[in-house]
């Protein structure tokens, strides 16, 4: 038990310490940008949105902490460990007696949670903003961001495995970009399949089972549409096991990599 | 005489793959070096002999094409030994955003020092005379006081072995004499030192034996009785001529 | 740690399926649906690759606002010499001919806005008279399987039956059935004023002066001059009747 709590206590202070550069690297200022944009564009809505403001503040405020949350997890996700191993502060840290994925788990939980903070930060702002407008409390809000989180997990993992695999950080960010966006295209694609012919259908159908399914996890765009009705477990499950397995894939790069 | 790190026909060829095409680049050839328990082994050798690609397999920072490396006898790697073991690097860097006592802190934790951090740090910071600077952040560091830094990180955990690549490089010469002073120190503690040079007067004045590095391979490994009789400078060139 | 990475993935594998055969995705695909407007078909297809389907169709939204509360002709006034002027403005009324594609825009990027089938289907009814117009859109709304479930669905069907009834001359039914839409918690404020206005076209003032009242206590800013207008004639009107 001993030697279990040492290894936990050293993946909690890789993250710590993740966490502390990443606020000491002004990432925050990002979520008090997003607030300054967010109230200034609330009072031009106010005069643009007609009878339905609030509608048009819920969406916007939304959309920009994802749009916000996404930049951070991909730009930060795809530099943090090619900026240790290029500047050489990694091997301080690997010649010590700890494991290396030990060091990569750390990594990737001191991203999301750095991400996260930032996320509820933009959100106590934003829904300060929908109270203020009369908002009615409603969880589909709170389900909504619980996803989007699921969202950046899942990111995060991605950024971590194309920063690896590609020892790029501009390629890294530019896959885990397209990922994203095919992630909530899925629904398309498999339109799409059902269109093609038996060999391009079955090509389709591998990279369709691989991209994320984004869409699982779009609450975002369901709140009211009432048609809510989907196992929410295994969703969440199916979203952590894929974080899993590219969190090891990275493990498994990054236990080959030699520096 | 017990053994303190033993190499075993260690080689290293560097692979790389470049437009399908695949290019090799030798590290090091059938290396085969004991280093003793309470001694200090200098690994001397030119720039790209192989130096820092030894002490790299050593560390596990890079990994063999054949052979092995054993530290206490344990086949390596090992992280439990790693605990063992205080490397200081011939440029030592460090997260910028951090004070001189938080990255000591860091390192002290992800060691797992057993005893109390901040007495190991303040012993520490003593010893490499930083006690004015700790508080700073390393991002005003100078270069002596990085070197100070890296120092003080390797013998946080008092590790029984230290590995320095290039310990005097870039030091003035009070810098010079304190590292020689420090390596004596050291020693005297029973510590095992293994150090890679290209500074042969300072390699003469500390070490117990030497071995010289050309071209990835060790031609010779000699003792301090070898360079009493013979100018160890002498020594070198001699092995690399011929 | 390669089974269980291979535990892993054939685990997401089958969850995904699992959730894929459980999850009932709430909007149809664009793939088989043609956007209206050709001059905004990257924007909307840059709202549903990126996720964000429900915030293009607020902009949609507010893009049909901006269209409908703009001047359709930049004629003088010929009265007072001068463009767009106060006596210029016809509250609704007009031709704008793409306000049926505008609105179809919004409820095919995101079916479940009420409001703007309410809205528009009203417009193009009452104020534009084009009431074909006005059912095809709620039609569509209607057969929308998506929606049905939607607790607002209702509505759709009480407006498709007030335009119903003002097409077949069925006047009094029609004002019925306007009295129970303008209850509603998200009546828009257009379809009170239409009611208003018919109100007064039957003489009945005081029922007519009751909604300008609460348009004007809305406070929405596009009424609000114009209902302080409404109030103050129907004042004049009925001290006149009585």
């Amino acid at each position: 038990m001993t030697q279990l709590k040492i290894e936990m206590n050293q993946i909690l202070l890789i993250s710590l310490y993740t966490l502390k550069e990443n606020f000491r690297n002004r990432t925050y200022l990002v979520s008090i940008f997003f607030g300054v944009i967010t109230i200034i564009i609330s009072i031009l809505i106010d005069v643009l949105g007609g009878e339905q403001p609030l509608r048009i503040i819920l969406d916007f405020g939304l959309s920009t902490i994802e749009f916000f949350s996404l930049l951070m997890i991909v730009f930060i996700g795809s530099n943090m460990i090619l900026e240790e191993i290029n500047n050489k502060t990694i091997y301080l840290i690997l010649v010590r007696p700890i494991s290396r994925w030990y060091y990569l788990v750390g990594k990737y939980l001191g991203l999301l949670l750095s991400v996260y903070l930032s996320i509820i930060l933009m959100s106590i702002l934003h829904l300060i903003l929908l109270f203020l407008k009369g908002w009615k409390f409603d969880i589909l809000y709170f389900i909504s961001i619980f996803f989007l989180g699921i969202k950046i997990a899942i990111i995060g993992s991605l950024a971590i495995f194309f920063s690896l695999f590609s020892t790029s950080n501009i390629s890294s960010m530019i896959f885990t970009f397209f990922i994203w966006i095919l992630g909530h295209f899925v629904m398309e694609i498999k339109f799409l399949m059902k269109k093609l012919s038996l060999v391009p259908k079955f090509f389709l159908t591998i990279v369709y089972y691989i991209i994320p399914n984004f869409t699982f996890l779009n609450w975002r765009d369901y709140i009211g549409s009432a048609n809510i009705d989907f196992s929410v477990l295994y969703i969440f499950i199916y979203s952590v096991s894929y974080c899993i397995c590219f969190l090891f894939l990275s493990i498994l790069l990054f236990q080959h990599k030699e520096f | 005489m017990d053994t303190a790190i033993k190499i075993c026909d260690l080689t290293k060829i560097y692979r790389k793959r470049h437009l399908g095409r695949l290019y090799t680049n030798l590290g090091v050839r059938n290396l085969s070096i004991e280093v003793y328990k309470g001694e200090v082994f200098g690994l001397l050798g030119l720039n790209g002999s192989g130096k820092t690609t030894t002490i790299k397999l050593i560390l596990g920072l890079l990994f063999p094409t054949e052979g092995s490396i054993y530290i206490f006898d344990k086949l390596m790697p090992d992280k439990k030994i790693m605990n063992n073991i205080g490397y200081f690097p011939e440029i030592p860097y460090f997260q910028r955003f951090l004070t001189g006592e938080e990255i000591l802190r860091f390192y002290s934790k992800l060691s797992c020092i057993r005893e109390d951090i901040q007495q190991r740090i303040n012993e520490t910071v003593k010893i490499v005379n930083l006690k004015q600077d700790i508080n700073k952040k390393v991002s005003e560091f100078s270069k002596g006081m990085l070197q100070r830094l890296g120092i003080a990180q390797s013998l946080l955990h008092n590790p029984d072995i230290l590995v320095f690549d290039e310990p005097v490089s870039g030091l003035d010469p009070l810098g010079i004499l304190e590292m020689r002073n420090l390596i004596l120190l050291l020693r005297s503690k029973g510590k095992t030192i293994f150090f890679s040079s290209h500074v042969i007067s300072e390699v003469e004045k500390v070490c117990d034996r030497v071995g010289i590095l050309h071209k990835g391979e060790l031609i010779k490994i000699i003792s301090q009785n070898d360079w009493k009789q013979k100018s160890l400078e002498q020594i070198f060139i001699d092995s690399i001529k011929n | 740690m390669k089974k269980f990475l291979i535990f892993v993935v054939i685990s997401t594998f089958i969850f995904r399926y699992i959730s894929e055969k459980k999850f009932n995705y709430p909007y149809y695909n664009m793939i088989g649906y043609k956007m209206p407007v050709e001059k905004y078909v990257l924007l909307d297809i840059t709202g549903i690759v990126f996720g964000i389907r429900k915030f293009v169709s607020d902009i949609a939204w507010i893009q049909l606002l901006q269209y409908y509360g703009s001047s359709e002709d930049t004629q003088e006034c010929n009265e007072h010499n001068h463009l767009h002027c106060e006596h210029g403005r016809n509250y609704g009324g007009g031709k704008y001919y793409d306000l049926l594609k505008l609105t179809q825009r919004i409820i095919r990027l995101d079916p479940y806005f009420i409001y703007a089938y309410l809205y528009s289907s009203a417009s193009l009814t009452w104020n534009l008279n084009r009431p074909e117009e006005g059912l095809s859109l709620l039609k569509e709304g209607i057969s929308n399987k998506l929606l049905q479930r939607n607790p607002e669905y209702w509505q759709l069907h009480l407006y498709t039956s007030a335009i119903i009834y003002k097409m077949t001359d069925k006047y009094y039914r029609m004002i019925d059935i306007l009295e129970k839409a303008v209850k509603q918690k998200n009546c828009p404020v257009m379809v009170k004023a239409i009611l208003a206005n018919i109100y007064k076209k039957t003489n009945n003032y005081i029922k007519s002066l009751n909604l300008w009242i609460e348009i004007y206590e809305s406070n929405n800013p596009d009424y609000r001059n114009y209902a302080e207008k409404q109030i103050n004639l129907l004042k004049e009107k009925i001290k006149l009747k009585l």
